[in-house]
């Protein structure tokens, strides 16, 4: 306990001595624009911005960068409240109640609701992370580099738990592809490999252009050909004295709000689990458990309370596993995983263990950065809607430019600009045929990992290689974790099945 | 969905299939470039070069269906033809014309080539608001210079403007 009070002391210092706040700032009132767009995802918004952090310190960029994470969810709320339409992903369980209480006239008291509720279950994820860091960097210290190989390899696999049995082949086909491009570049022994006679490719294929491509860009194309990207009819007048009264709505439910936050940050912690799942999850339990739940779905208050907490406590799960594990847990944090790279420290549990007062000054400026959020999204509320009316035909251009200026700041070469208009190209079909974009961007940020880890593993165990994997008891578990995401699937559709035909029966 | 008509059947493929083709022949194209390396270096990829054979034939297996009635096909494939690879005419010309702007980038330079490229991609996608066709570009180009090559100090090409 003395050890963690000694860290959050050291942040608080850190943070109330250099330039953060400005950044914290920056980062949240971006994050709430960029969230509040749909068709913006906040892998998208990280990605547009990351070039932003190459001149920074890794403090200011990685709050940066975190700020941006927390506050598209917190834009994309609004957008989800007001006008039926998710700014992102995240948002869409808060429609279910949020939008009928806008039809309702109590637009402004749905977003009081909402931020209050993410703030809290923001705040209930990150104080828990606070506590359980140093207990995953006692841990962290037992990892080898046979169990940060297959840590690698479940980043991609546990993509297929969520996916359907039908769409399994996909996930993994995307990751896999996503891990052979992220070993591509010179080997730890020191050989060219695929590079194609091209010295751009010896250090490898860089994950911003990557970003970029498969997020961004292909967003930026399936923009082209609508006309907007909400529906202009929609619109909704606020006011903040609503708003106020909407925070005092959502506390009448602190049930709700700890179990939904601990739902989601429970969820957030699983790769690529992500906020939808455990906004829906967190929605669909607090239904239940309610005494007010036949009324969910009706404008009920407690029916976006749950979403909310959900959604941003998920967030911290996903940070978490991010920065201890080195696994993302979302395709943002994917994305946070290459600006560590960027910022030359190596993501997964030896920044945990090297690195632990710079991951507590991240969490500690997560917390604070919940209250300028809840600050600035009650103001955000009033003018982002006017963003909406901008039509795709000038959007898409203009994000197009930043793209291109973006991966160009990457390592100031053409290079890098044409492999992300093809990773574009590549994205946007993948999108079309529902292949997995974040399973290709983890392997891309996972494959360097997975290569130098088993060649370490060969080096330390040589013929015994193979015997260590189910002999490490830490490995032995991943490997079940592996067989099991990327089998599950398949058994639960196969049990589905039989339980229809034993009723059909 | 591609058609192809073989035998009595018909033979059909959904364009999905495009998506796994380009992955195949990146995956046969890097083992090409790297089979003369060490058996070390090639620990993860030989593992990923099977694993990808192995999820590339369950994707086929899902996308290439042959059916011996071809007449039974025939609603099969219009239904499914309607899907496209999502390319329409505005998608192709924003594309070739992004592709055209990144080729002359590095000639003609960042501070021609963004207002260029905005300016005929907003006409492509029918923007005829004279004033937003004039300021949007020349602000956009502004900003872009200002964040990018005075604040972050990243070099854009100058192009044609390094002769003077």
């Amino acid at each position: 306990m003395g050890e963690i009070t000694t860290y959050v002391a050291d942040a608080l210092a850190a943070l109330t001595s250099g330039n953060v706040w400005l950044w914290i700032f920056l980062g949240t009132f971006m994050g709430i624009i960029v969230g509040a767009i749909p068709g913006f995802t906040s892998s998208m918004a990280t990605g547009i911005l990351l070039p932003v952090t190459f001149s920074l310190t890794p403090i200011n960029a990685l709050v940066f960068l975190i700020s941006v994470y927390i506050a598209t969810i917190y834009g994309g709320s609004i957008t989800a409240i007001l006008l039926n339409t998710p700014g992102a992903p995240e948002s869409s369980a808060s429609t279910f109640d949020g939008y009928k209480m806008t039809l309702r006239g109590q637009g402004c008291e749905a977003l009081g609701v909402a931020f209050c509720a993410s703030a809290c279950g923001g705040l209930i994820s990150y104080i828990f992370m606070l506590f359980a860091m140093v207990p995953i960097a006692k841990m962290a210290v037992r990892i080898g580099p046979t169990e940060m190989f297959l840590i690698a390899l479940m980043g991609v696999s546990i993509l297929a738990v969520l996916s359907s049995s039908a769409n399994v082949p996909r996930t993994l086909l995307s990751g896999f592809i996503g891990l052979l491009i992220g070993t591509v570049g010179m080997t730890p022994t020191g050989q060219w490999r695929a590079t194609f006679g091209s010295i751009y490719l010896a250090e490898g294929v860089q994950v911003v252009p990557a970003i970029i491509g498969f997020f961004a860009l292909s967003e930026v194309f399936n923009m082209v050909g609508k006309e907007f990207i909400v529906n202009r009819e929609v619109q909704t007048k606020t006011s903040v004295r609503k708003i106020v009264k909407g925070f005092l709505m959502a506390l009448r439910h602190p049930k709700t709000i700890l179990v939904s936050g601990i739902t989601g940050m429970l969820i957030g912690a699983i790769p690529a689990a992500g906020g939808t799942v455990a906004a829906f999850t967190a929605y669909g339990m607090a239904k239940k458990s309610s005494k007010d739940g036949k009324d969910f779905g009706t404008g009920c208050p407690e029916g976006l309370v749950a979403p909310e907490a959900a959604n941003n406590a998920c967030t911290g799960g996903a940070l978490m596993t991010t920065l201890a594990l080195g696994v993302p847990g979302s395709s943002t944090c994917a994305i946070l995983l290459g600006a560590l790279s960027i910022q030359g420290m190596t993501p997964g549990p030896m920044l945990v263990r090297d690195q632990l007062p710079l991951v507590y000054v991240l969490i500690v400026a997560a917390i604070l950065s919940q209250v300028v959020m809840l600050m600035m999204a009650t103001g955000a509320g009033f003018g982002l809607t006017k963003l909406l009316n901008i039509p795709t035909k000038v959007l898409a251009p203009c994000i197009m430019v930043f793209c291109i200026a973006g991966a160009f700041s990457c390592r100031n070469t053409m290079f890098d600009v044409y492999l992300m208009f093809a990773f574009g190209i590549v994205g946007y079909l993948m999108k079309q045929f529902d292949f997995s974009l974040p399973a290709i961007v983890l392997g891309i940020v996972l494959g360097g990992i997975a290569d130098k880890e088993i060649i370490r593993a060969h080096q330390l165990f040589r013929s015994r290689l193979l015997t260590a994997f189910v002999t490490r008891p830490i490995s032995l578990v991943l490997l079940i974790v592996i067989i099991f995401s990327v089998t599950w699937p398949y058994i639960s559709a196969a049990m589905k099945k039989r339980k229809q035909n034993k009723g059909e029966c | 969905m591609f058609c192809f008509k073989v035998g009595n059947g018909l033979l059909t493929i959904k364009k999905s299939a495009v998506v796994v083709v380009i992955f195949d022949i990146f995956t046969v194209a890097y083992a090409i470039a790297s089979w003369h390396l060490s058996s070390v270096s090639l620990m993860v990829p030989r593992f990923l070069f099977a694993g990808i054979a192995i999820f590339s034939l369950m994707c086929f297996k899902q996308d290439i269906h042959y059916v011996k009635d071809a007449a039974e096909d025939k609603s099969d494939g219009g239904e499914a033809g309607h899907q496209g690879l999502g390319l329409s005419a505005k998608l192709c010309a924003f594309l070739a014309l992004s592709l055209l702007t990144l080729l002359f980038f590095d000639t003609i330079g960042a501070v021609l080539s963004i207002p260029l490229f905005l300016i005929i991609t907003m006409l492509i996608l029918d923007v005829r608001n004279i004033p937003l066709l004039i300021l949007l570009p020349i602000i956009m180009d502004a900003f872009v210079l200002a964040v990018f090559k005075w604040w972050l100090a990243v070099p854009l090409p100058a192009g044609i403007f390094t002769l003077f």
